[in-house]
Order: structure tokens, then sequence, then C-alpha cells
């Protein structure tokens, strides 16, 4: 593998996502001052694993059935007994609270005949088949067997339901289908330290939107892996979106990488061209990444923008509108939150499909997986993780709600105006799906720097795929 | 055990009658009183062998959660809301139910 050092590759004229923390009004953490981007090659990417189910079974067998994956939220199932059903491709998995302090992932299937033993979440005192009435106790063991008498070749004692390993970190719970697996602690590595001071436990799911996209899970999931898109897709967010200053954090060895898009600052396609103020006037008018229902819309007090002093930038007044915004809806104390941890898109992404949002707003996740064994179809989700006043009960997490695929995301009132941006995303994917299958390139060609995330995707998979 | 009794719960075709406490369902205030009420997963929720049938006081019965929902459903029933789970349902007046099979536990002896 060759190394090179980021000031040694190109980069976009004008400042860096690092220049923009480096002028930030509150010390920036350490963990967002790290800028590496190790060199993983500019070979094209063959088009044969976005579009072939032989691909795909292959991607089922060395990927899902062996790799950690984000199953659910721990608060949705805060009580013993509760479950949740967790399903990639064939694999269905009943995660359970066993006890107050344990989850654990059983397979979905009686020990019998074989039927999914639940097909929704919920809580039930007991996992009893609803074909013949073979019932497992909530920790797995077999509880009783109708007509035992006809079963003298089962073992009671050791007919219990099978499981996966289980993990939880920020509120996530992951689960593992290899008895083998290497601990989820050394496979996310050094992640969490990055979240200590953006703690996802302490937050709850305010709003959860699940949708079919006729794309493979890997085109979904790569049209949020890069700014590069947004000259192009969301020409409307170029006033206010350092799309091409974004800054791309990949090491080789981890799992997880990382974007840090500068917002509140001009895109370098308008060098020039953008006042201060149109800045701000057009983040305003355009922001839309917290649902106003979450309590997270930028909103001007009154008919009047905020003034931009003299000396002062339109980052540095939007970043302290956030900060006394989020002060009166929380009660929390936001003076020495940063203007990056308030306005910038940090975007981590822990393989090989989840996508949590970094900083101090309410905090998007994203997943993307297959829909099924259809290789042309994928289930994507958006989580809106928020917070909530100090001193209340936790709010109880939004229920998923599908949104049907001729349904607009503008429609879903909670996404506000990041509904109308994921339409514009999603408005590009069936056709990328259906382009790699007539274009006569054996591969893709990706940005040599603003599209490495990807590239650390597919080099990542490719380790797997050839285990 | 101390509970307040508030309701009255009438089983047809047997006549008996229940006191039923807020805090308990119906299958629980039959077996607290000795009553056998059909069932094979002992009252939680799981077999639906303990369906029954509200013929009066349908204002009375409490709200269908969402276990009792998918029982129902599975028995196809979910429709007609006056098909209940015993095991599930709790009464704050009288109500009248049709459920065949509820006696006394010492007559189970002699079946």
């Amino acid at each position: 593998m060759v190394t090179q050092e980021p000031d040694t590759r190109a980069r976009c004229p004008g400042p860096s996502a690092q220049d923009y923390l480096a002028a930030d009004t509150r010390p920036v953490p350490d963990v967002l001052r790290v800028s590496v981007n190790e060199y993983l090659g500019d070979d094209d990417i063959d088009v044969e694993r976005y579009i072939s189910p032989a691909w795909h079974r292959m991607e089922v067998e060395k990927l899902w059935r062996r790799v950690w994956q984000f199953a659910c939220r721990e608060e949705a199932i805060p009580e013993v007994g509760d479950h949740e059903i967790y399903e990639i491709a064939d694999d269905s998995l009943l995660i359970v609270r066993t006890t107050p302090t344990e989850i654990r992932a059983f397979v979905n299937a009686c020990l019998h005949r074989g039927r999914k033993l639940r097909t929704a979440g919920g809580h039930v005192p007991e996992f009893r088949c609803p074909f013949h009435g073979f019932t497992w106790n909530i920790n797995g063991t077999l509880k009783s067997i109708p007509c035992a008498w006809d079963f003298p070749h089962v073992d009671p004692a050791t007919f219990n339901l099978p499981e996966a390993k289980v993990a939880t970190w920020g509120g996530f719970v992951f689960i593992n289908m290899d008895p083998d697996c290497e601990p989820f602690e050394t496979f996310a590595g050094d992640l969490p330290d990055h979240f200590t001071r953006w703690p996802l436990d302490d937050r709850y799911t305010s709003l959860h939107i699940a949708k079919i996209l006729p794309c493979n899970w890997k085109i979904g999931q790569e049209a949020f892996m890069e700014a590069f898109h947004v000259i192009s897709t969301h020409p409307q967010l170029l006033a206010w979106m350092g799309d091409a200053n974004s800054q791309y954090d990949v090491v080789a060895g981890t799992n997880w990488d990382r974007t840090i898009t500068p917002q509140g600052v001009p895109s370098p396609h308008l060098a020039g061209s953008v006042t201060e103020e149109e800045v701000l006037e057009s983040f305003y008018f355009s922001r839309g990444f917290y649902a106003s229902t979450q309590g997270r819309d930028l909103t001007p007090s009154g008919d009047k923008l905020p003034e931009i002093p003299a000396g002062s930038t339109a980052r540095a007044v939007l970043a302290d509108q956030m900060r006394n915004q989020l002060n009166a809806l929380s009660g929390e104390n936001y003076a020495e939150i940063t203007d990056s941890e308030l306005l910038d898109a940090i975007n981590y992404i822990l393989f090989p499909n989840f996508h949590p949002w970094a900083g101090k707003k309410s905090n998007i996740i994203y997943r993307f997986r297959p829909y099924g064994n259809d290789p042309d179809r994928c289930i994507s989700e958006i989580f809106f993780l928020s917070g909530w006043p100090k001193g209340t009960p936790r709010p109880a997490p939004a229920k998923i709600r599908w949104v049907p695929e001729d349904v607009d995301m503008a429609d879903v009132p909670e996404l506000g105006l990041l509904g109308p941006v994921f339409d514009q995303d999603i408005a590009n994917l069936p056709f990328v799906q259906q382009g790699l299958k007539t274009t006569r390139k054996p591969g893709i060609t990706l940005a040599s720097y603003q599209e490495s995330r990807i590239r650390h995707f597919h080099y990542l998979l490719d380790m797997w795929m050839s285990r | 055990m101390d509970v307040t009794l508030t309701a009255q719960v009438t089983v047809t075709p047997s006549g008996i009658v229940l006191a039923v406490a807020e805090t308990e369902t119906v299958f629980a205030a039959a077996r607290r009183c000795e009553y056998w009420w059909p069932t094979s997963c002992g009252g939680l929720g799981t077999c639906r062998t303990c369906v029954l049938r509200v013929s009066d006081g349908a204002e009375h019965c409490g709200p269908i959660g969402d276990l009792e929902r998918e029982g129902l459903a599975s028995i196809g029933s979910a429709a007609d809301e006056r098909i209940r789970l015993a095991c599930q349902l709790r009464v704050t007046g009288p109500v009248v139910v049709a459920k065949r099979g509820v006696r006394r536990v010492e007559e189970l002896h002699g079946l």
C-alpha cells in the first residue's frame, strides 16, 4: 500500500476544513483536528458487485454473516421481553432484552418445523410458535413442547434457540452471526473515542424513516459518502456549503472513516461571488438538516435575519444563533461548543453500513442494507437522534415509518427541508443502477480524494470477500 | 389477596359471575376464584385459547394492547372488537361475555 500525506496530493483551492476549524470561535476538540487520508489506489471499481445476484449471494455468506452490524437502538427494547426483529437478506434475528442489563439475539425460527417465531417486534412473555406452539423462554431456553410425549428424541436441555453475538455502543445494538468474530471493541477501534463529546446514548430517536430504493445498497450509501455531488445534485446548497472543501479521513487499517463538510461558508465553486450576507441569508432560506418538529431548525426570530457585525462572518453568526437556540431548547449550556459542532456535516461511517453523524445538534444516522436478496433494491433508513429538555423524562423513541416507493421524502413533514434534499439524492439512484447495467465500461472511476471513502469501503469489502 | 372488586363479569352460557378488580384481567379473576378458563399458555397472551365474545357492556372493556391485537389477528378476529382475549381483558363495569368451557376447577376432575 502506498501512503501519501494529505499535503502531497491535490486538494481543492481555497480554505480547507482545517482552515475553518483553526478559525473557529471556540477551541476545537482534538478529534476534529485530525486530518489523514491514506492513498488506497485509483483503480476502477468493478461494476459486477453492484448488479450481480451471484455477488449478492457471496456478500451474504462472506460479509453479512460475519461482520458486526447495527441491528436496533437499545431504547427500542427497554423492558425485559421487548424485542425487535433485525433482518438482513434471508437472516432474521430476534433482538431481545432478556434481563434489565442484557440484550441477546436469537435466530428467529422455530426448532420444530422452522416457522419464524415472530413477524413483528413488540413485547412478549415468551416466544410461542404460532404453528404448533413450541415455546421458548425469552432467554432462548426451551419452555415447553406441546405433546412432549411425541418428542422423546428431543433433549429439552439442549433445544435452545441459536444465537448471534451482541455488543452495544452509543445506545446502538450491534450483532454478529459469526461465533468466531473479533470483539466489537477491536472492530470499532477508536471510533467511540471520537464520540465522547457527542454521546449518542444520551439521545432519543425522534424520527425513524425507511424507504425501499431501486438500487443496490452500496449505490445507495455511496451517494452519502461524498460531498462531490452537491455541485450537480444540490446546487441550491452551494451558497452556504463548503462542499469541495470537505475533509475526508481515511485510514486503511480502520473500519471507520469520516467526512467534515464546513457549513455556513460558500462553496469554492462560487469563490469570490458570494458575500457573507448571502451565505447567511441562503443558509436560513434553504436550511434543512434538522426537522422543525424536533426543534432543530435554525429559525430566525421574527422576520429579520441577524446582522453580521463588522469583521465577523456568516459562519460565526450562524453558530451563535444555533448556540442560543439550543440553549433555549434544552436548558444546557452551549457557550463552549465550537462553531463546527453546531454547523458542520461531520459524518462517520463504521463499515459496512452504519453512518452516525457527529456534532451537538440533532444527529442523523443512516443505514443501508440489501432488500431481501434483490441486488437491485435496498432498504434505506434515516434516524434523527435528538436531545430533550434537561430534567424531563426521556421521550419514547419514534417508531419506524415506511415511506412507500411512490411517495416523496418531501411529503414527510418531519424531515423539514431535508426531505427535498433527499429526493434529489434518491432521484439519481435508480438511474445509476440502470446505467451500470448498460455501461460498456467494466468499472466505475472514482475521484482520488473526494471519493476516497468509497475507495476505502471497497478496500475493506474486498478484504472481507477474499477471506 | 387484597383487591378492590369493582366490576361484575357474567359468563354465558354457564351463568358464572366473577367479581373483577380493575387491576386484574378477567382470566386472572377466574383463576383467583378457582374457575378453570381454557388456556394452554397459562394466561400469558400467547396461545389465544382463552378467546371470548363480549355480548354486553363493551363500553366497560379496556383498550386492546399490542399483544392482544396480534393474537386476535392470528385467529382472524381483528376486525371484531367484541372478540377479546380473557387473559388481556380488563373491565371497569358490568360486562357479559360468552365463553364455553369455564367451570369450577374441581369439576375438571370428572371430565
